[in-house]
Order: structure tokens, then C-alpha cells, then sequence
């Protein structure tokens, strides 16, 4: 049911692992500092990641709240747990990828 | 009741980086990059820095240097028009014999521990505190002397880098 399809697990997963994709990257800029020398692009590469992660950062302030609303909404017949702490799952990564994207602006220069 | 206020909690938690996020403000208080020497460069000054403080206290800085953060990287990268100097600031000095000496026997020991490929030169500055001048007006010639005698001379030292 498209109604249904921000909660559902098929959706929740994927916003789970765009979440855990952007900290994976931003931790591998942080620790891996020679990785500007080996690739000479990555400064570049930054810049347009910083750009792709703040439209996911836009976004998953729509879409949590809309998960949100769904899920606690009274209309909902879905009462799983299991989603209601996948989405504060995900409230917390998304604090991580919001901190993860300030970290990016600092890797490249406008 | 308690999930309709719990479901307003999170909405808020949602929302609230986005003060941060989306504030222009926020984004202009970003400290900008400084320049940061490493470890073993540290202790090196350290050491020049005790071993002079026998005869007079001085402070080492190295603030007066272009950002390594981006500046080692078009280095690497081959980014760069032109190759910079290392600037070490010491404050003010009374024994200038001594502190040249020390200059010169640590010089080499920061080479090792900057990137030689980076720098052009190694650039020392100090000032030197100048005594009161005797008063000497036994000639017939004027003499113009500019600086006061309570200014202090100013001493720069360089020394090109060695490639490796």
C-alpha cells in the first residue's frame, strides 16, 4: 500500500543503510587523510557529496516526520514495535549524518 | 495521550538540528583552518625552547604560517604555483650571539621534521631589545637616527631547505 510504504521494512531499511553509508564515508574522510594525496579528486568528490548528503538530510526531515506521524497516528493498525524503534533507530543516525555533513563542509572548499 | 506527546517529542527531535543545519549564522562561526605543526616538530621546539631559556625566556610560535590542512595536499597534488617559506617567530631577545647559535644548531633538526618538498626556506625572526644609546654629539655632523632607541630591532634569519 503506497500509504504504508515510508513505514514499511523494505523502506526503513534503505533509509537505514543511506544513513550508515554517509557515516561510513564521512569516517573513512576522517581517518584516512592520505586519500586526498592517493586520489587527487577527492577534494572534488567532497564537495558534490556534501551537496548529495544535505538533500538527504532535507529529505529525511520530511520523512521522519511523516514516519512518525504514520506510525503513531490513531488511524495507523499497525502497531509493530519492532518499526517504532527502527524510526528512533534512525532519528539518532540522521543526528549522525546531520554531524557527518558539517564534518564534509570542512574536507573541501568552496 | 502519552503517544501523541511522545510522537511530538520526536517531531521536535527531528527538527531541531535544522536550527543549527540551516542557520547562516551557524555556518559563518566555522573556525577557519590554522596552520598545525606535528608532534615531533613540537618537541623539537620544545627543546630549542628549554635549552634557550637557560640564559632567556622566550616563546616559539608558529602561527604565522599558511594553513597545512590544504597546503600540504596541493603540494602532494602539485597544486602549487610557487612554494612558500616555514616561519618561526621567537619574541623578543637580549643575546643575539646566543640565540644565533641555537638557530643554527637546531635549524637541520626542524628541516628533518617539516616537509622539505613543501617549503622553499626556513625563516627565523626575532627582535632584539636595543639599549639606550650614550649621547655622542661630539661631531659636527648631524646624524639622523629614525628609530627610537625603546624600539626593538627586528632580526630575520632564513635558511633554504635542503630537498631531499
Amino acid at each position: 500500500m503506497k500509504n504504508s510504504f515510508l513505514i514499511s521494512y523494505s523502506f526503513l531499511r534503505f533509509q537505514s543503510m543511506a544513513y550508515l553509508f554517509v557515516i561510513f564515508w564521512t569516517t573513512l574522510i576522517a581517518n584516512v587523510p592520505s586519500m586526498f594525496v592517493i586520489w587527487k579528486y577527492t577534494e572534488l568528490m567532497n564537495g558534490i557529496v556534501f551537496f548529495i548528503f544535505l538533500f538527504v538530510v532535507l529529505l529525511s526531515v520530511i520523512v521522519l516526520i511523516m514516519q512518525v506521524l504514520k506510525i503513531y497516528s490513531s488511524q495507523n493498525q499497525d502497531n509493530s514495535i519492532i518499526k517504532k524503534v527502527w524510526i528512533v533507530v534512525n532519528i539518532v543516525l540522521y543526528y549522525l549524518v546531520v554531524g557527518a555533513d558539517l564534518y564534509i563542509v570542512s574536507q573541501f572548499r568552496f | 495521550m502519552i503517544k501523541n506527546i511522545w510522537a511530538a517529542f520526536l517531531i521536535m527531535a527531528v527538527l531541531l538540528p535544522m536550527f543549527l543545519f540551516l542557520n547562516p549564522f551557524a555556518w559563518g562561526m566555522r573556525r577557519a583552518p590554522e596552520y598545525v605543526p606535528s608532534v615531533r616538530l613540537e618537541t623539537v621546539l620544545e627543546q630549542m625552547r628549554l635549552e634557550i631559556s637557560q640564559e632567556e625566556q622566550i616563546q616559539i610560535d608558529t602561527y604565522n604560517n599558511t594553513a597545512n590542512l590544504w597546503y600540504l595536499r596541493d603540494c602532494e597534488n602539485k597544486k602549487l604555483d610557487s612554494l612558500e617559506n616555514l616561519n618561526i617567530e621567537l619574541s623578543e631577545i637580549k643575546n643575539e650571539a646566543f640565540i644565533e647559535e641555537k638557530i643554527k644548531k637546531f635549524e637541520p633538526l626542524i628541516q628533518k621534521e617539516i616537509e622539505c618538498k613543501c617549503y622553499d626556506s626556513l625563516v627565523f625572526s626575532y627582535s632584539v631589545h636595543k639599549e639606550a644609546k650614550a649621547d655622542t654629539k661630539d661631531s659636527d655632523t648631524l646624524e639622523y637616527d629614525f628609530q627610537k632607541e625603546s624600539e626593538p630591532r627586528k632580526v630575520v634569519i632564513g635558511f633554504k631547505i635542503r630537498k631531499q
